[in-house]
């Protein structure tokens, strides 16, 4: 294995919508993560997009995208209709391959252009699941009253992540009414626009990068079964067969993606965090969801937190599909 | 066994509220005010007609505007003989990527008042906007190209 480092991070975030296009959205973020690495544009390897032409309405968006990288003279470019955290793991596995020495990784999430509920059941199960086109807060409901179900969590429990993150008394939240019961709106996350791009460096070149190395010590992701039905909606085997590869524990800092309040709960158990353990200090997906970036997000805020010596080992994960369908874990570490 | 389904209908309706963007937006409100302003790379000195709000070589945001004239040359163009519905452009009709002077790309415009088989590479072109009333934040203000009158 060559080693991996994270040498430059940045993202924009807004949940008012944004009134430019998605490259006037994510030009200064790769910029920023650019100049963060001490690399020359030209220096970089590969880059990686991540984004959906189905968030923004418009066909070949994606094309359009490498203006914000400087696409000529010809580059080495690859994209994914994922969240941003995958696209980091394309560029991991070829930093792997080793004919290239460093990757720029970003990702796009105008999500205020389109209404998600009309969008995301297009991503379910095209046969059984999409042509009843459920709201993807009804499908987190249903994760949500299963925990209940079980003993495992409460309307509370919920309250108490949302109270952490919102700033809120949760008493006072649980008077709220429900959008998706038992889910209130605060269990839910924004309607966010963002963007989010990550430099990695290989090897020497890492080494030589300014700044605290942040490594990544370990990368992994899984996935349930497609049927809804088939799983144990009270657990996330999937989490916890990419925490175990990734080697995920002895963490002090977690950036989870938490779209909803009930899902940390999941995550905590599978990914074995006790109290000690700081969850999303940045906010997390409660406070910003840039779909397609909000991941990628998680792995970028976990490595701020040890460039900036608030911590020596993190953990971050980041999620796709309904109900934690889809498991990223990645784990970074201090030199 | 009774026939399979073969197929079944799965109705789907997206609903989009797309942001023209800052680039875009002032390209649009200087075409309803019947002039090109194109913008210029600070880096490379490129400049972009349409402007994107971006140079596509430098990765920067292109800040400078540049007014740009009427008049262009035809870069390629084809002979389009099949309708498309809605158009209403009577066929067969010159589609020509023109650059305007001045400008380093091209866009693509509508070519007419000279036969189709007249048109040739390098040929001289100049707008002929839609009248001020008739003008809007629209691509529609430039109704067509034509041959510069010698």
């Amino acid at each position: 294995m060559r080693d991996v480092a994270i040498a430059g991070y940045a993202a924009s975030v807004s949940t008012e919508p944004y009134a430019g296009n998605e490259i006037e959205l994510v030009m200064p973020v790769v910029a920023d993560a650019v100049a963060a690495s001490g690399l020359a544009r030209d220096e970089i390897g590969i880059t990686v997009a991540a984004s959906s032409d189905f968030l923004v309405g418009q066909a070949f968006a994606f094309v359009r995208g490498l203006d914000a990288v400087g696409a000529y003279p010809v580059i080495d470019d690859s994209h994914l209709d994922m969240d941003g955290a995958w696209a980091l793991y394309e560029a991991w596995v070829r930093l792997q391959v080793g004919d290239v020495d460093s990757a720029l990784v970003y990702a796009i999430g105008k999500t205020s252009a389109g209404r998600l509920h009309e969008l995301m059941p297009l991503s379910y199960d095209p046969y059984y699941v999409a042509p009843l086109s459920p709201d993807p807060r009804a499908l987190a409901a249903l994760q949500a009253r299963c925990l209940i179900d079980a003993g495992v969590a409460s309307e509370r429990d919920f309250a108490d992540v949302a109270a952490r993150v919102h700033g809120a008394d949760a008493l006072e939240l649980l008077r709220a009414p429900y959008v998706a019961s038992p889910l209130r709106a605060h269990d839910c996350p924004p309607v966010t626009d963002g963007a989010a791009a990550v430099v990695l460096v290989a090897g020497d070149a890492a080494r030589r990068a300014p700044g605290r190395a942040v490594w990544i010590r370990g990368i992994d992701h899984r996935v349930e079964p497609h049927a809804l039905g088939a799983r144990d909606l009270t657990r996330a085997p999937s989490v916890e067969r990419a925490a175990h590869e990734a080697g995920a524990g002895d963490v002090s800092i977690a950036e989870l993606h938490t779209q909803y309040a009930h899902e940390e709960i999941v995550l905590r158990r599978a990914l074995g965090l006790d109290d000690h353990v700081a969850i999303n200090p940045s906010g997390g997906p409660l406070r910003a969801n840039p779909v397609m970036a909000t991941g990628l997000i998680r792995i970028g805020e976990a490595a701020a937190n040890i460039a900036a010596a608030r911590a020596d080992r993190a953990v971050a994960h980041a999620g796709a599909g309904a109900c934690l369908q889809q498991n990223l874990v990645c784990v970074l570490e201090g030199a | 066994m009774s026939d399979p389904v073969e197929r079944f209908v799965f109705p789907m309706r997206l609903h989009y509220d797309v942001a023209a963007g800052y680039a875009l937006s002032r390209h649009l409100r200087s075409l309803a005010e019947g002039r090109f302003v194109g913008q210029r790379c600070a880096r490379c000195a490129r400049v972009y007609m349409p402007p994107l709000g971006a140079c596509s070589v430098c990765a920067v945001p292109t800040t400078d505007d540049v007014p740009l004239p009427d008049t262009g040359t035809v870069e390629t163009f084809c002979i389009v003989n099949i309708p498309v519905r809605g158009q209403g452009i009577e066929l067969p009709f010159a589609c020509a990527d023109v650059k305007l002077d001045g400008a380093d790309t091209t866009f693509l415009a509508l070519i007419q008042e000279c036969a189709v088989g007249d048109v040739r590479l390098g040929m001289r072109v100049e707008a002929v906007w839609a009248s001020a009333a008739e003008r809007s934040p629209s691509l529609a203000s430039v109704r067509y190209f034509r041959p510069v009158a010698r």
